[in-house]
């Protein structure tokens, strides 16, 4: 029943919540008015950013990158603009003195951060709509999604800080640069990115906003790994507000919390010493596990010493921001020692396999769902052979440019058929600087094993046997792929020519096959999509189905026998002959 | 009214409490002083009062409601900060715009007038300002918000005399005709001399006393005596308790509590015991920095006459005879 008790006390309640919003929106417009000049230098860095990203979009990602780039700048520049008083002991002691509740100037101000990205994304997006790309709209909402993703880390970084430079340190700690540069590094040299992207790939889009938003774009991503950046998002958000509401602009720390000091300080010094210690390994020792001369490496090729300047280097930077003085460099310097400590039994305890010994160094096994096993045949000649092969080509050439380009068949005898490509394919083996075997790939089987249980089974026996190393691997690429899942797109034949010409190693086995195994961690979509693509009646040849690459890890091996295939094959959904 | 009860502060970077039991009624209507040297928490207490800070125990109520996150309360506030920000590049009248847009009964017209009639151009750049200038646009403003509560924290540092006496003259009409109630932080007593009625010290973050200025003027005088015979030793004037005994030929001077007949009766029996007679007594009124150095001595405490320098008091004079014989063993 409703009193008039009741009904007064609603009638309060929606009157303060009301007046709430009132000066909350109060607070947005003051946001906006009092940051124009900001506002309107945004827009043209905007403009500027997606001018320059325009020509991205013949890229991978498509022609989304410049309304991405836009949105991830805006995230990061926008919530600094608008909660810039963080930073400042005056101004934020000026508004807290006024008759506003924190909280409103929490949603104001990020209202205002909100509704400034969204005016400089929609005229960007009517503005570039004019000039022919009406399409824009369907990038708005993983705009928006880097944007909330992005923002909300900096605004935390914001409440945790009261100085620049520990804005700088906890913004990057947030939005895992540090991971995101690392994600960086080994897309660009192909550095063993399917190992730690497989199994790490979850943790690192978990924190990672701008390598998260990739997830978004790409048609078969997986939309639920891409839901854990925004989730992340949202917590940070709001620790963002419920530590904004106790956080206070007494003392003259750097941190606006002083007991988050200590954390931030080893996370910082650990990401600092452990990455690079990371990516080198991967760099020098790819697939193979060697615990063994892991601990002799760090000592002898100076990763020891290499680690432990970066320490100290990072804690010396780091105190000195937080004790806001250079004089403050080695205050507190029992940090250093203890932090040294407990790196160290981390490093060799851990990492140097005394503990946990079936953990590799340089990749975490990953658990398959598919996987092709792909074996090579060569056909061989002799010398002499091939130079008949090459003397009919070079006749061949001759007689087409001789007749440009049209040539009549009873004056020549063209008997040289092959293709370029399939030239190309001739590689010669030298004995002593004197050429010795030419050989060329000429048939390629591959078996399609869908079996998950069979593949978890031996993913990690696989990994662990594999002999091969990496620059092994890369030597063998310009044969091509036959990968009939990616369509293997090349990479940059500058990398793998380089590789190819310093072979110098005998790498032929007589009678042998180059066995492939690629093994894949496809998501539930592209694992169904795969089977009612590729059945057991037919192989469709064209149109493959473009998987991410970083789901994937592949090693070849040598085998002298087709009799190892027999283990596959019973597991095998189907095979393709090319 | 704004009630401080049994307030804590303890920095968070800090193992020293700023602020320890601080207990004080401000009540409406009234100027009080808070004085103190740099570092006694006048500052920290005003920030809690204004609501900027919570305090770590006791509370702050105004009118009955407590300050913090409460914005019923703060809008009766209006906080002049010893540091106070100013948006860049920004005027007079835009930083009161700024204001105006946080504060719902900031009255742009009192703005105005005020900024006339401290001659203030509300056009100009505030960082053109000289110090005392951005002072008075503080004053200014704070009056503009039509609060009932005023704090200021050294609003008067930077003040020239002139200026200084128009800004007391209009903290003054602001509390008679508008019923406003002025708490002022200052190190120098004379800032707040013909303007407070109450004063109020603090120390290390303790309230060492507080105490209205009529009672304290009333209960203490200041007093000249003569004897007939020259030749007395200084402890004569012990039984009334002098402080700030000074001696200049035949004149003796000192601050004593009680009423005039009272050190009377006191001294001509103090000087028949000595075989003297007292020839000449004149109570003379007191200055706050002398009623001040009453107070201090009058609590014991312990660096009496760092903190009367700090507060620009008179204390470079000599010690009664009680203190001098104190001081041989110790601190007084």
């Amino acid at each position: 029943m409703i009193t008039s008790a009741n009904a007064n006390d609603k009638s309060a309640i929606s009157e303060r919540a009301k007046e709430y919003m009132r000066k909350t929106f109060r607070i947005a417009l003051y946001g906006l008015s009092s940051n124009k000049v900001f506002i309107v230098l945004m827009f043209m860095v905007s403009m500027i950013t997606f001018i320059l990203t325009m020509n991205a979009w013949n890229y991978s990602m498509g022609e989304q990158v410049g309304f991405i780039a836009i949105s991830g700048l805006l995230g990061v520049f926008m919530p600094i603009i608008m909660f810039q008083h963080m930073l400042k002991r005056e101004e934020y002691d000026f508004y807290t003195a006024m008759p506003v509740k924190k909280s409103c100037y929490f949603w104001g101000f990020g209202l205002a951060a909100f509704m400034s990205f969204l005016m400089i994304w929609l005229i960007l997006f009517f503005v570039i709509g004019i000039l022919g790309f009406p399409e824009g709209i369907k990038y708005f909402f993983p705009g928006f999604m880097l944007y909330f993703t992005v923002s909300s880390a900096t605004v935390l970084a914001l409440v945790l800080s009261k100085s620049v430079f520990s804005f700088i340190m906890i913004f990057f700690i947030l939005n895992g640069f540090v991971a995101e540069l690392f994600a960086v590094f080994m897309s660009l040299f192909v550095l063993d990115e399917r190992i730690y992207f497989v199994t790490l790939k979850n943790i690192i889009y978990f924190f990672t906003p701008f390598t998260s938003v990739r997830l978004f774009v790409s048609e078969d991503a997986d939309r639920l790994l891409g839901m854990l950046p925004v989730i992340m998002g949202g917590i940070q958000l709001a620790a963002a507000f419920l530590l904004h509401r106790i956080r206070s602009g007494e003392g003259n720390g750097t941190l606006a919390f002083q007991n988050t000091r200590y954390p931030i300080q080893y996370l910082i010094m650990f990401m600092a010493a452990f990455t690079p210690m990371l990516v080198f390994s991967s760099y020098y020792y790819g697939v193979k596990k060697s615990f063994e001369s892991f601990i002799t490496r760090t000592f002898n090729n100076g990763w020891l010493v290499g680690m432990i300047i970066i320490i100290f280097g990072t804690f010396v930077v780091t105190n000195m921001i937080f004790e806001n003085t250079p004089r403050g460099v080695f205050r507190k310097i029992r940090h250093l020692f203890i932090f040294t400590a407990g790196y160290g039994i981390f490093y060799f305890l851990i990492l140097g396999g005394i503990v946990f010994p079936n953990i590799p160094i340089t990749y975490v096994p990953f658990n398959s769902n598919m996987a092709v096993v792909s074996v090579y045949d060569f056909e061989e000649k002799t010398e002499e052979e091939y130079s008949e092969i090459i003397a009919k080509r070079n006749d061949t050439m001759l007689a087409r440019d001789n007749y440009g380009g049209e040539y009549e068949g009873s004056d020549v005898d063209v008997v040289y058929t092959e293709t370029s490509d399939e030239m190309y394919r001739w590689q010669i083996i030298y004995e002593d600087d004197i050429p010795k075997y030419f050989y060329r790939k000429s048939e390629v089987v591959s078996y399609i094993v869908t079996d998950k249980e069979y593949l978890k089974n031996i993913s990690r026996k696989l990994a662990e046997e594999s002999k091969i190393y990496n620059d092994d691997f890369y030597r063998w690429w310009p044969f091509g792929y036959p990968n009939i899942i990616s369509g293997a797109k090349r990479m940059s034949e500058d990398i793998y020519y380089y590789r190819y010409q310093n072979i110098n190693e005998k790498y032929y086995y007589e009678n042998a096959f180059i066995f492939e195994i690629a093994l894949y961690d496809l998501t539930d979509w592209q694992y169904d999509e795969f089977l009612k693509k590729y059945g057991k009646d037919g192989f469709h040849q064209s149109g493959g189905i473009d998987f991410e690459s970083r789901n994937k890890y592949s090693f070849r091996t040598y085998v002298d026998s087709k009799e190892a295939l027999e283990e596959f094959s019973e597991h095998t959904a189907y095979t393709h002959l090319w | 009214m704004i009630k401080i009860d049994n307030v804590t502060k303890r920095y968070r970077d800090s193992d020293t409490l700023s602020l320890d039991n601080i207990s004080l009624d401000i009540p409406d209507g009234s100027i009080v002083g808070l004085i103190g040297v740099n570092g006694a928490g006048k500052s920290t207490l005003l920030r809690i009062a204004a609501g900027i800070y919570k305090q770590d125990g006791g509370a702050v109520l105004i009118d009955g409601d407590p300050v913090y996150e409460n914005i019923k309360a703060k809008a009766k506030i209006a906080y002049i900060s010893d540091e106070q920000y100013y948006r860049p590049a920004s005027s007079m009248k835009k930083m009161a715009s700024v204001y105006n847009y946080l504060r719902e009964g900031f009255s742009m017209k009192k703005f105005y007038a005020l900024a006339e009639d401290f001659g203030l151009n509300v056009n100009k750049s505030l960082s053109s300002f000289s110090k005392g200038m951005r002072r008075q646009n503080d004053v200014i403003t704070a009056l503009s918000c039509e609060a009932k509560y005023i704090l200021c924290d050294e609003t008067f540092d930077g003040l020239d005399p002139i200026t200084r006496e128009k800004t007391k003259r209009i903290f003054i009409e602001n509390v008679a005709d508008e019923g406003a109630t002025i708490l002022l932080a200052s190190h120098n007593l004379k800032e707040l001399e013909d303007i407070c009625d109450r004063i109020v010290l603090l120390d290390n973050g303790r309230l060492v006393f507080s105490a209205e200025l009529d009672d304290l003027k009333d209960s203490v005088n200041k007093y000249q005596v003569m004897f007939r015979n020259n030749n007395f030793p200084l402890d004569i004037v012990d039984p009334v308790r002098p402080v700030l005994l000074k001696q200049s030929g035949q004149i003796i001077s000192f601050i004593a509590a009680g009423n005039e007949e009272f050190v009377r009766k006191s001294l001509e029996a103090a000087a028949r015991d000595k075989g003297n007679e007292l020839a000449y007594m004149e109570a003379l009124p007191l200055s706050l920095d002398e009623i001040f150095s009453y107070k201090l001595k009058e609590t014991g405490m312990s660096g009496l006459s760092k903190i009367s320098e700090a507060l620009g008091c008179e204390a470079s004079c000599e010690a009664a005879p009680e203190e001098k014989r104190e001081k041989q063993g110790g601190e007084i």
